[in-house]
Parts: structure tokens; C-alpha cells; sequence
């Protein structure tokens, strides 16, 4: 009666139809989450220096050193619709330069299912905190932030800040 | 079947019967051609006509954004896109209405001349539908005078079974007595006060 | 089936063939517009992309789908995942925001780094180049969407499946009658 190929053409196209409205509802299911939670900071050294940024350029520019304490829970984070966190601390501030700096000092990977409640103690900064010129001597205004993107199986992209930051301010003078 | 075998016999016209969109197409022509080679009408195109005229417009809008868009980079031709983007959505919902409440299934509008000349072209139209799974064609025509005061319909609902035979192949005489008996019954039908 | 094709076509008049043609351009001419209204909604040149690299993993994998947005007034911040272009290469990057900066007057410049590098990109930029610009990015990615790019890919590298489909899908349309 009908020929193989309208009948795979048909089991296709309701196959595909189906897988397409599951995705749908699975997107819809998690739209309206509020994924927002508490974290707490601290910072322990904080250290400034005056060096060229090797390999970049030869201009001389401030490095900060930072090690600090972080404590948050991301495990009410994890719904069906959510395959990994990107965990990142940001240091905010504002210089001379710029009117705003924003800089990415450390970030982690949590996928579903690894151990999402992060207690840490005395960490050094992932990356280093080179400043855009020499504003952080002396800075009385560095505000750091905890902020994640969730990665979802299906849906949008938040980008969501945890509530609560730690301020603290540069010394006044370069260690050597 | 190839080449040889249609040229042999012209009015032959086998089909899959299986496949519903051919069995319609196949008898809407056949209906079609009774009433203009039988009756001797005059098809009218101005219904299809308009519907190519409002696809090639829309097919006319597409190109011009695409065209724009190619001499004037996107954040510039934002404001030309805009327009065409929803110039072409209008188009296209046009279409739909066009074909749902102007054409309605229609797929010949026909006029029968008066031979004296003296009266007005009488409009005939043919409009069918195959309901699925059951295998019926629905055909209806519509006889209607120049000033659409005496309008006349007759429908009739018949197995696709009885227009073809077991290969398929369509009966053209079985058509042509379903339109003669079809048109003869409208033209005795009353006038509709 | 192909000469069910013929067959079709023997059997059109002039203008049932012209409607056939115009079926297909408004199959064409639909996908191209529903492509320019996301780009006027969205704001970027490219509202969809796939993921080409696998430097984003494991958020990312080759031939997932992303929806893009590119908002002038909204702000750039760190930790967004943008696509950008790089002067002397045809493909995009997906990568996040690392650092920064922007002056009162509202310019901003902006290292990236893949979630899934060890460093940033500046490797990856024109040679002398250490910031990204406003101007450099196509969008940020607001929307993901897994598996489906997989086909454009293929497609990209297998251009003769691409050209295999379209003649498919031409001769499909053109030829069987509404």
C-alpha cells in the first residue's frame, strides 16, 4: 500500500517532531528559575607590585596579589535542566583610566554531579590581577564578586551573582 | 511506463492510487477538460492569476532584503529589513486568506458563452475535496449568473473508486457522465430567491 | 517514483509550472526571511551559530547550536561568552570574557579565554594585538541549544551532500505538483 520510503519518511518526521517538543517543554520547565544563592568571602594577603607584563608588553603596569577564603553552596543550583556550572570570582574596581575594570581572578567547572558545595580556605588567584595601568596602589575600592553561568541541557544562558561580596583595598605601597 | 505507451494512447492516465493529492489532480483536470471540450466554456485564470501575482510579490520582497542587505551590511539595513521582514509575513498570511476564502478548493472557474451574444457569460465553478482515509471526492459546482443573483450549487460525493479502475488508470467516461448528470441537474435546479 | 514525476509534470499547464516555481522560491525566500527577522530581533549578524571547536568543552561541544544576541545598548560584561571575529580568519570564536575594561566615555577592550584553554587568547589574536574591541564582536550567546549543528557542519565539510540535498529538495518541489 504505501510505499517504504513514506512510511520511514512518516516515522521520521514523528520522531522528530516529538524529540522537538520534548526539548521545548524542558526549556519552558526551567525559564522561570531564580537561581540565585548566598556566598561569603574574605581575603587574607594582599600584596601590590609595579612590573612589566612579560610577553605582553613592555609597559609598566600593577599586579595584584590576592589569596582569599570562599564558602558557598551551589548544590540547590542543579536541577534536570542544568549540565554544568561556570563558577567565577571577579575583582570590580575603578580607576583614574578607566571607569570601570572587571577581572576574572578564578573559575571553576562544576558539571552535575561533582561536588558543588566549595569550601575554600587560603586560595591563590587562578589568574593574575594585572591592572590596566597602575591603579591598584593604594586603591581603597576592590569589590569581589561571585558570579556563574549556567550551562542548561536545553534553554538560556544566565548569568547569575551570588549575594554577598567582600570589599578591600590595595596598600599604598609596592612590595618588592 | 515510459514514453512509448503515453504516446500510444494519449487520454490514458494512470496514477498511483494511493496517493490522494494525484487522485485529485488527476480528476480535477479530467473534470476541468469535460467542461471545456464537452461545453465548449472558457476557462477564466483571474482567480489563479491573482494568487501567482501575490507570490511573485512576495518572492519580489525576499530579493529586494536580500539584495539590500548584500550592498548595505546588516546594522545598516536594520530599518529595510524591518519593513521587508514584515511586508513578507503580511504577504504570506495573505496568501493563506487568499486560498482559504477566495479560491476555497476552486480549481476551475469556467464561462459558458451565449451563442446569440446577447446575454451575459454564465460563470461556472468547480470546486472539489478528497476527505482522507475515507476515500471520497467531493465535488461541487456552482453555476452563477453575470450579477451573482441567480447562484445555483449542486455537490456530489462519490468513492474515488468508482473514477479508476483496479491499476489505477482514470475512467475519463465515468467523469464525463458525473458532469453532464451534475450540470443537467443544476440547470434544473430553482432558482435560489 | 521518478516517473510519477514525469508524470506530474506532463500533466501542468503554463501556469500550474509557474506556480511550481514560485512554490520553491517561497520556500527559499521564507527561510531567508525568517533568518533576516532574527537578525533584525536579535541585533547580531548571525542570531544562530554552531559551535566549530571543541575549546569550550564542557559547556560546549562541536555542532552545538547557539542563539545569539548583540544589544548595542546593552552592557559587555566578564564572564559572558562572546563570539567574535579576528581579523585574518573566516571563523568566529566562541569564548568568555576574562578581563575587561571600559573608559567613562563608554569604549570598552576585552581579553577572552576558552573554558576550556589553559591561557588566554591572545595567541589566538592578529599578531600585536592584545585587546578585543566592541566592533571585533558578533554577538554573546544567549541561548544553547545541543546536537542540531552537527548538520551544518557536515554540510560545511561534505559541501557535496549540501549540493546532493538542494537538488533533492529542488527537483522535489518543483516537479510534484501541489
Amino acid at each position: 500500500m504505501h510505499s517504504l520510503l513514506s512510511r520511514g519518511n512518516s516515522v521520521l518526521a514523528y520522531t522528530l517532531s516529538v524529540l522537538v517538543t520534548l526539548t521545548f517543554a524542558c526549556f519552558l520547565s526551567t525559564i522561570l528559575v531564580d537561581y540565585r544563592t548566598g556566598t561569603e568571602m574574605k581575603t587574607l594577603k594582599i600584596e601590590v607590585k609595579n612590573l612589566p607584563e612579560y610577553g605582553v608588553s613592555k609597559k609598566i603596569n600593577d599586579l595584584g596579589h590576592i589569596t582569599f577564603n570562599l564558602e558557598t553552596d551551589l548544590t540547590s543550583l542543579f536541577n534536570w535542566n542544568v549540565k554544568q556550572l561556570f563558577v567565577y570570582m571577579t575583582a570590580e574596581y575603578e580607576t583614574p583610566t578607566n571607569a570601570l575594570n572587571q577581572v576574572v581572578l578564578w573559575d571553576k567547572i562544576i558539571l552535575r554531579g561533582e561536588n558543588s558545595n566549595l569550601r575554600l580556605r587560603n586560595m591563590r588567584t587562578k589568574y593574575y590581577f594585572w591592572d590596566d595601568g597602575n591603579g591598584l596602589r593604594g586603591n581603597k575600592n576592590v569589590t569581589l564578586t561571585l558570579s556563574y553561568n549556567i550551562i542548561p541541557n536545553v534553554g538560556r544562558l544566565p548569568i547569575v551573582g551570588a549575594i554577598g561580596s567582600h570589599t578591600f583595598s590595595f596598600p599604598s605601597q609596592y612590595t618588592r | 511506463m515510459g514514453k512509448e505507451e503515453s504516446n500510444t494512447d494519449d487520454k490514458q492516465i494512470k496514477i498511483n492510487k494511493w496517493d490522494y493529492l494525484a487522485l485529485k489532480n488527476t480528476l480535477d483536470d479530467a473534470v476541468k477538460e469535460v467542461l471545456i471540450t464537452k461545453y465548449n466554456h472558457v476557462e477564466d485564470f483571474s482567480l489563479i492569476d491573482y494568487r501567482l501575482l501575490i507570490c511573485t510579490f512576495a518572492v519580489l520582497v525576499a530579493g529586494f532584503a536580500l539584495g539590500w542587505d548584500f550592498f548595505n551590511p546588516f546594522p545598516k539595513s536594520r530599518f529595510v529589513l524591518t519593513v521587508c521582514v514584515a511586508l513578507y509575513f503580511i504577504t504570506m498570511g495573505a496568501i493563506t486568506l487568499y486560498t482559504t476564502y477566495m479560491e476555497k478548493g476552486i480549481f476551475a472557474v469556467t464561462l459558458e458563452r451565449d451563442e446569440s451574444g446577447f446575454n451575459p457569460d454564465v460563470v461556472w465553478e468547480a470546486s472539489s475535496y478528497i476527505k482522507k482515509h475515507t476515500g471520497m471526492y467531493y465535488l461541487t459546482m456552482v453555476r452563477k449568473d453575470a450579477v451573482g443573483v441567480d447562484v445555483r450549487e449542486r455537490e456530489i460525493s462519490k468513492s474515488v473508486a468508482n473514477y479508476f479502475d483496479d491499476e489505477g488508470t482514470l475512467c475519463q467516461d465515468v467523469v464525463e457522465n458525473e458532469v453532464t448528470k451534475m450540470r443537467e441537474a443544476v440547470l434544473k435546479l430553482k432558482k435560489i430567491e | 517514483m521518478f516517473d510519477g514525476f514525469l508524470n506530474d509534470l506532463k500533466h501542468m499547464n503554463k501556469r500550474q509550472f509557474l506556480y511550481q516555481v514560485l512554490c520553491f522560491g517561497m520556500i527559499i525566500s521564507s527561510a531567508l526571511m525568517v533568518w533576516k527577522g532574527l537578525m533584525v530581533f536579535s541585533g547580531s549578524k548571525s542570531p544562530i551559530v554552531a559551535v566549530l571547536s571543541g575549546s569550550m568543552e564542557p559547556a560546549f561541544h562541536r555542532g552545538d547550536i547557539l542563539f545569539l544576541t548583540n544589544y548595542e545598548e546593552e552592557p559587555v560584561r566578564v564572564g559572558e561568552i562572546v563570539v567574535f571575529k579576528i581579523e585574518g580568519r573566516d571563523i568566529p570564536i566562541v569564548h568568555r570574557i576574562l578581563k575587561l575594561h571600559e573608559k567613562s566615555n563608554g569604549t570598552i577592550k576585552f581579553l577572552t579565554k576558552g573554558d576550556n584553554n589553559s591561557v588566554d587568547d591572545r595567541a589566538l589574536y592578529a599578531p600585536g594585538q592584545q585587546w578585543l574591541e566592541k566592533s571585533a564582536m558578533v554577538g554573546r550567546a544567549r541561548g544553547f541549544l545541543p546536537y542540531v549543528g552537527i548538520v551544518t557542519i557536515l554540510m560545511n565539510e561534505y559541501p557535496k551532500i549540501k549540493y546532493a540535498v538542494l537538488a533533492c529538495l529542488g527537483l522535489c518541489v518543483l516537479l510534484h505538483r501541489e
